[in-house]
Formats: structure tokens, C-alpha cells, sequence
């Protein structure tokens, strides 16, 4: 191993590593809010109306295929709608639909995970279903989303790499770029994995710190 | 409440109940496990939508959703056999939610109001533990507090000592007696037979979604006037 060679790459990493948390970063920012939305939405459907029918069936969708076969459906099928969308929408879409329909069905079991005893309890005292989610349900669920979620954003980071199959110029596909070059498979990718590893693991930190004020603060303090 | 049917499939839970309760009356439930009980009282704030039938209270009829029922709801307290308190909000926080979210009590008034029913139920000193540190008779008394916070006219009780240890159940008993002998309207679904005699004004009987017996207590255990009830009374009493 050259660790010349290596310090070089991490270097000519550093532009596509942008990319990568610039998708990651937005696709993440779009997915949350609209995957614990629906999520929650779902957990207070009957599960026969249409909503909760369309919504099932996405989040089956989302996981019944791999992520591969999701991004070449943005990347080919989008454009014969005749909606034309710039390579880095695109990267985006494609990581949004698949880490909101992972989000759904974590939030949906997060709710649910709170007993109907909770509901109850809410109803008999006066609340209404949109009170008692907000007061008692949402605090509790809160607090068991959180670490499911957090894995989720760590394999949405990761699974941007696979955009690389569309062309966008990113981590992983800078990488395959200078192998393609110099044929040196191990240092280069010890140099990508690294890059992944720092960002998963700061947003991770930062993550945590986020829930810790969150305890602190008493929002969503639970029995232990 | 006249004609309460409720149904699960085929299977009628209430059969065409009719029940009526004076104001301050306190009415004990009983019956074999499966014989509508919690139906039964869960038909009268609407946790259960009953099929027909119609409940009225204070002469107002309870509606089967929208403003009128939750209105209600805030004049009808429960408390559940799994006490059901809110487990991420502080003992205090549990008994003020209601009134500061759903009367617009300010917080310190809610607090004060809150700390008196603590010392109704004997729990001054906790108020700001968690539920989850408190025993399970103490976490009961908490509910009632919860409910009595809401000012209800009416108080329903489902089995709310079946989920406690014998040393619990008497401390919960005591504050349902001395919310009784202060003129409190309570309907109280148990199998204490000792509660039932000391504080019912009538104690009813049900089997098969059905109100078979109800008298007052005396009459009631003395002088059984339904076959499936003398068979009930043996098994519990223990003949
Ligand atoms: N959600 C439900 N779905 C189907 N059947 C139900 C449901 N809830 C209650 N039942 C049935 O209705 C009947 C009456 O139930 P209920 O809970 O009122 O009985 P109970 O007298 O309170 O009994 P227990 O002493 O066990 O609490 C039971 O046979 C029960 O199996
Ligand atoms: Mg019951």
C-alpha cells in the first residue's frame, strides 16, 4: 500500500464526497418529513381505506425491490412522462422514494407500538384523535422511531452510492473512476469506505446530540 | 341507558341493556368473565359504539362522535383496570394535562388543583416521579386523581384492582369508599365482594350480555334471586 497514492486520492475524493452529502443531505431532508408524516397518517388509517391500500402497497414496493432497479426507474421511466429532471434531482428522487417508503412503515410501527390503552386513556379524559396523537401518542412513539430511523438515514447515506449506475459523479463513482485508471482496487476503496464511514458517523453524532437535547429538554422523556 | 345492544360478529355482547343510575348513586357490576361487563360501561362514554340503544346523561343524550361526545367525555371520568397513565409525563403533569389542554386552566391553578387531588389519593409526595416509579396501586391512584381533575359527574371503574397485588388493592378501595361517601355518581365494574358491600347503594348482576339481578347489597347476597347468580356468588365467596 502507498500511502502517498492513498493521501492523494482522499484528496480527489473530497469534490465527489460533496455530491454524495449533498444528495444524501437533501434526499434525507425530504424523505423524513414526508415518510414519519405519512407513517403516521397510515397508523391512524383503517387499514381497508384507499389511503392505507396506496400507502401499503408503496412501502411494499419500496421494499420488495432493490434499490437498483428504483433508481433506473426514475433515471428511464420519468422522462417518458415527459418530466425532465436535472442528473441530481434525479439521484435525489430516487433516494427519496426509497428511504420515505422505509420511513413509513418505521413510523406506522412506532405509533402502533404505543398500547390502545394510551388512546383510551386520551379519549375517556376528552382529547380527540388529533390531541391524543400529538399529546400522548406521537412523545411515546418518538422515542422507539428514533433509532430505527437513525439506521435508516446511515443506509440511505450508503445506498447513494448506488446513483454511481446513473452517471452521477459522485463518491463511489469517482472511485470506480480512478480504479478504472489504475487498476488499485484496495487502496482506493479503503479510501471511499473511509469517506463513507466519516460522514455516516457524524451525522450519527450529530443525530444523537439532537435526541439527547430533546430528553433533556423533557419532550420526549420516557420510563427507562 | 335504554336498549344498549352491541355486537363482536355474531356474537352479542349486550343483549338490550336498560340501566338507570340517581345522581350520587354508587352501582357495583359483576358477573362471570365474558358477560359484558366492560361492554357495558365502555357503551357509556363511547369507547365502544354500541349498535342501538341510547345513553343519557344529565338528561343530555351521548352522541356517537363529534364535539357533543368529547364534551362529555370531560363529564365522565374512567379509570381502567391497566391504569393506562401517561408514561412519559411526570405524575402531576398526567392530572393537569387535561384540565390546562381541554379547559384552558392556567398552570398554576392546574398545579395547585393538582396537588390537592394528590393529597385526596395520599401521592403528595410523588408528585414528579414517573409513573413507572410508582407501584401499581400508587400508579392507580394516579388515574383517579387524572379522572377527578376532569370535575366528572359520573366516575366509571373497570376492575381497577384486578391488576394488583393483594397488599394494593386496599389502598385503592379506600380512596373509591371515600370518593363514594363524598356523593360521588360511580359505576364500578369488580369482583370485591367486601367493596361491593360496604359501599354500593345496588349491585347488578350480569351473565350473557345480559342485567339478570340488581338489588342492594344486603338483599342481594342474602337472598339471590337468580339460579346463575347463587352459582356465581359460590364460586367467588368460596361455599
Ligand atoms: N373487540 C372485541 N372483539 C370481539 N369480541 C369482543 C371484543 N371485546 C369484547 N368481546 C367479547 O365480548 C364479550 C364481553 O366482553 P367484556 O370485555 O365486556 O366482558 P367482561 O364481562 O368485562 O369480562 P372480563 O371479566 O373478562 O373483563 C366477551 O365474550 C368478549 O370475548
Ligand atoms: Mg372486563
Amino acid at each position: 500500500m502507498d500511502p502517498v497514492f492513498m493521501f492523494d486520492v482522499l484528496v480527489r475524493l473530497i469534490p465527489p464526497l460533496g455530491l454524495t452529502i449533498a444528495l444524501s443531505l437533501t434526499a434525507l431532508l425530504i424523505a423524513t418529513p414526508i415518510g414519519l408524516g405519512l407513517g403516521t397518517l397510515r397508523a391512524t388509517l383503517r387499514d381497508q381505506s384507499l389511503a392505507a391500500r396506496i400507502l401499503d402497497l408503496y412501502v411494499f414496493v419500496v421494499r420488495g425491490t432493490p434499490i437498483l432497479i428504483q433508481i433506473f426507474a426514475v433515471y428511464f421511466l420519468l422522462p417518458m412522462t415527459g418530466l425532465k429532471l436535472p442528473l441530481f434531482w434525479m439521484g435525489v428522487l430516487a433516494l427519496v422514494f426509497n428511504s420515505a417508503g422505509y420511513q413509513i412503515e418505521i413510523a406506522r410501527a412506532g405509533v402502533n407500538s404505543v398500547s390502545r390503552g394510551q388512546w383510551e386513556a386520551a379519549a375517556a379524559i376528552g382529547f380527540n384523535r388529533s390531541q391524543s396523537l400529538l399529546t400522548f401518542i406521537l412523545p411515546q412513539a418518538a422515542r422507539r422511531m428514533a433509532g430505527p430511523v437513525m439506521n435508516e438515514l446511515s443506509q440511505l447515506i450508503k445506498a447513494s452510492s448506488v446513483l454511481s449506475v446513473i452517471t452521477l459523479y459522485e463518491l463511489h463513482k469517482a472511485s470506480e473512476a480512478i480504479i478504472s485508471a489504475n487498476f488499485r482496487f484496495v487502496e482506493v476503496l479503503i479510501v471511499e469506505g473511509f469517506w463513507y464511514f466519516v460522514f455516516v458517523y457524524t451525522l450519527v453524532m450529530i443525530a444523537r446530540r439532537i435526541e439527547k437535547r430533546f430528553s433533556a429538554s423533557g419532550g420526549l422523556a420516557e420510563q427507562r | 341507558m335504554r336498549g344498549i345492544t352491541k355486537s363482536y360478529g355474531a356474537f352479542k355482547a349486550l343483549d338490550a341493556v336498560d340501566l338507570d343510575l340517581r345522581r350520587g348513586e354508587k352501582l357495583v357490576v359483576c358477573g362471570p368473565s365474558g358477560s359484558g361487563k366492560s361492554t357495558l360501561i365502555r357503551c357509556i362514554n363511547r369507547l365502544e359504539e354500541p349498535e342501538s340503544g341510547l345513553v343519557t346523561i344529565e338528561g343530555q343524550k351521548v352522541g356517537a362522535g363529534g364535539a357533543e361526545l368529547i364534551a362529555l367525555r370531560r363529564r365522565v371520568g374512567m379509570v381502567f383496570q391497566q391504569f393506562n397513565l401517561f408514561p412519559h409525563l411526570p405524575v402531576i403533569d398526567n392530572i393537569t394535562i387535561g384540565p390546562r389542554r381541554l379547559k384552558g386552566m392556567g398552570r398554576a391553578e392546574a398545579a395547585d388543583r393538582a396537588i390537592a387531588l394528590l393529597e385526596r389519593v395520599k401521592l403528595a409526595d410523588q408528585a414528579h416521579k414517573l409513573p413507572s416509579q410508582l407501584s401499581g396501586g400508587q400508579q392507580q391512584r394516579v388515574a383517579i386523581a387524572r379522572a377527578l381533575a376532569m370535575e366528572p359527574v359520573l366516575m366509571l371503574f373497570d376492575e381497577p384492582t384486578s391488576a394488583l397485588d393483594p397488599e394494593m388493592i386496599k389502598e385503592v378501595l379506600d380512596v373509591m369508599l371515600e370518593l363514594g361517601q363524598q356523593g360521588m355518581s360511580m359505576i364500578v365494574v369488580t369482583h370485591e365482594m367486601g367493596f361491593a358491600r360496604r359501599a354500593a347503594d345496588r349491585i347488578v348482576f350480569m351473565d350473557k350480555g345480559r342485567i339478570v339481578a340488581g338489588a342492594p347489597p344486603r338483599e342481594f347476597f342474602d337472598n339471590p334471586s337468580h339460579p346463575r347468580l347463587r352459582q356465581f356468588l359460590d364460586n367467588i365467596l368460596g361455599h
